[in-house]
């Protein structure tokens, strides 16, 4: 019955032993010689400016939310497209009513002035 | 092209889903009406959206009588089209109507009066009837999401309220915890069964050889259910939860919630599951035997009446297990029956307490409930036959409930289980008496608040309460008819009640290799 499996069990050992290998490498084969630009959290990239506990405008949140429905949304849409002749008018009215429930949504949002930038 | 018939053959499945389509159409144009009311405006809403909801929940109890008259809908459907989800549905649209009913002296009051309130609500309530309705695991999942996600918000919608905001935070993550339990168990099923459809599963199951892989879904499956109706030793999140959501989502929470998710329990188990009884029997019945005797026990302790009655409905869900651990018709009828019982006492019982809390809940403790019974003749009338009745006194429908749940588990040989449920019960006297003890024999000091006025929509929701709670005492016979006839999809097979196993022809032998629910107790009782 796990028969199938077996190979998974092996993969995912390999995988492990070989990433711990890699790393027990490079960790006992590399010198180390520490610098003041090597020590600094993004060695290539800017410094950085203040803290990194600083409050948001809760509106990104709400500008994340809208774009994650819409986003997955769009990726609903493209299995549904694939097989849109073989689902025929059903699939057609399922897809308006999922839109209608999204478009009562949209409106929620636009009424309440989520998409407003202040 | 096949797109006409297919379309006619649509129509009965809308019919079949009318309930629930009703419902959700009624939440987005709750929704949609309140937002086109106010727009970015912050106050309360208009009253409209209030009767709404309350048309909306109707309309979905009609829409659900349609569904008495439907034939079964086949054994691939998804949503099951059978006596025990019609009832399912009528207890879960009376608490959302009990709620409403009761949300709108406490939204005025604490100043809450917001149309999403509703909407959520009537959605949970949208959750809470798939939940209890489908027969695939995927789709109960969704049920139960949808119910969870609802509620998580409603319990922390008094956000200016650190209480509230604290009980919501609890409940999602404890509540995203035990989802997680619960996919994981759906995915095991059905890597030991290849479907995650129970009537599929169960003739599956039957016939093979089930393995670890069932045991362990079986199991992670329990544990997740075992959170949602808040089964000791998965209760802890139950009683802050409870206690500081505000009071009429508490009720509802109490009520709706735990019935959807132990129904949905129910049918999991004795549909999909009812082959492999050995697997799951005995944790049933400690799940039952806990969650009836430890609440209880710290329930004699709490001096806050809300708290009280917070671990009294999670003592509430241990009766209700005995009605799963019997299964078959009787426990079936037992535990439908005394979920309609259940809902009316709590939902109730919830309600009075906030109104002699007082604005912000302040004053739910013992001693304000000290002479209410002078002071507030039907208020405290109405707590303590809600009170008698979850004590299960004559001639209150807590009582007949009590009876037939021991009927089921005595039916079933489980005599272990209406020992428990008598012990535990006796013991609960104390907590629930007490305030009544309090209401009516010891006198208000000068300096105790009055309780708010109550509106008609409050006085209305009490009055169908109370009477709902003597009918069932007094006339029980139509409602235990309507609950014992329920029939559930699927679970034909292994049923414990003896009569139904010995008049169909083979059941016995095909009943034989299966670990009897009386061996399964008997085993775990060593």
């Amino acid at each position: 019955m796990t028969r199938p499996y077996l190979g998974i069990f092996f993969l995912s050992i390999v995988g492990v032993a070989n990433a711990a290998v890699m790393m027990l490498a490079s960790h006992l084969a590399s010198p180390f010689r520490p610098t003041v630009a090597k020590g600094s959290p993004y060695e290539s990239g800017m410094l950085p400016l203040g803290g990194t506990r600083e409050r948001f405008s809760v509106q990104y949140y709400i500008v994340a939310m809208l774009f994650i429905v819409f986003d997955i949304e769009t990726i609903f849409f493209f299995p549904w497209a694939v097989i849109y002749r073989e689902l025929g008018l059903f699939g057609f009215w399922e897809m308006v009513v999922f839109i209608a429930v999204l478009a009562v949504g949209l409106a929620y949002a636009w009424k309440k002035g989520a998409l407003e930038w202040t | 092209m096949s797109g006409a018939s297919d379309v006619a053959g649509q129509v009965g499945y809308l019919r079949a889903l009318l309930p629930e389509i009703v419902l959700t159409v009624s939440a987005l144009v709750v929704l949609l009406v309140d937002v086109f009311q106010r727009g970015e405006h912050r106050g309360p809403s208009g009253s409209s959206v209030r009767w709404l909801s309350v048309i909306g929940v109707l309309l979905a109890a009609a829409a659900n009588v349609t569904l008495i008259s439907l034939g079964p809908a086949g054994p691939d459907a998804l949503v099951a089209l059978d006596g025990f989800r019609v009832l399912a549905n009528f207890i879960i649209l009376g608490a959302t109507l009990l709620g409403l009913l009761f949300a709108f002296d406490y939204l005025k009051r604490e100043g809450l009066e917001i149309g999403e309130f509703y909407a959520l609500l009537l959605l949970a309530s949208v959750g809470m009837m798939i939940l209890s309705g489908a027969q695939d695991l995927v789709l109960i999942f969704l049920g139960l999401e949808m119910m969870s996600i609802s509620v998580y918000v409603l319990t922390a919608f008094n956000r200016e309220d650190p209480r509230s905001a604290e009980a919501g935070l609890k409940y999602f993550l404890i509540g995203a915890f035990a989802s997680a339990f619960f996919i994981y168990g759906v995915a095991l099923l059905y890597g030991a069964t290849g479907t995650t459809h129970l009537v599929r599963m169960a003739s599956v199951l039957s016939h093979g050889h089930p393995g670890l892989l069932t045991a362990g879904g079986a199991g992670l499956l329990l544990i997740g259910f075992g959170f949602k109706v808040s089964a000791v030793p998965f209760h802890a999140w139950a009683p802050d939860a409870y206690q500081g959501a505000p009071t009429p989502v508490t009720g509802y929470m109490a009520s709706g919630v735990k019935a959807a998710a132990m129904l949905a329990l129910f049918r999991v188990l004795w549909v999909s599951l009812g082959s492999v009884q050995g697997y799951w029997h005995g944790t049933i019945w400690w799940l039952a035997v806990l969650t009836m005797v430890v609440p209880n026990l710290v329930a004699l302790v709490q001096d806050d009446v809300k708290r009280m009655l917070a671990y009294s409905s999670v003592a509430h869900a241990g009766y209700l297990l005995v009605g799963v651990a019997a299964g078959g018709p009787l426990g079936r009828g037992a535990a439908l029956f005394y979920l309609v019982v259940y809902t009316l006492m709590t939902v109730g019982a919830f309600a009075v307490v906030y109104v002699v809390a007082g604005k912000g809940d302040r004053h739910s403790h013992l001693a304000d409930f000290r002479g209410l019974g002078w002071r507030r003749p039907w208020l405290a009338g109405a707590l303590g036959i809600f009170l008698l009745s979850l004590a299960g006194f004559p001639p209150t429908g807590g009582f007949v409930g009590k009876l037939y749940l021991l009927r089921a588990a005595v039916g079933s040989h489980q005599p272990g289980l209406a020992v428990i449920l008598v012990l535990t019960s006796l013991v609960a006297y104390y907590y629930y008496l007490r305030v009544v003890w309090k209401m009516y024999f010891e006198d208000a000091p000068a300096d105790v608040p009055e309780p708010d006025v109550t509106g008609r929509a409050f006085r209305f929701g009490a009055v169908l309460c109370v009477a709902g709670i003597l009918v069932a005492g007094l006339v029980p016979g139509p409602a235990v008819d309507a609950a014992g006839s329920a029939g559930l999809t699927g679970a034909s097979a292994p049923s414990v009640d003896e009569s139904v196993a010995s008049t169909a022809p083979g059941a016995r032998q095909d009943a034989k290799p299966r670990t009897h629910p009386r061996r399964a107790a008997a085993r775990a009782q060593e």
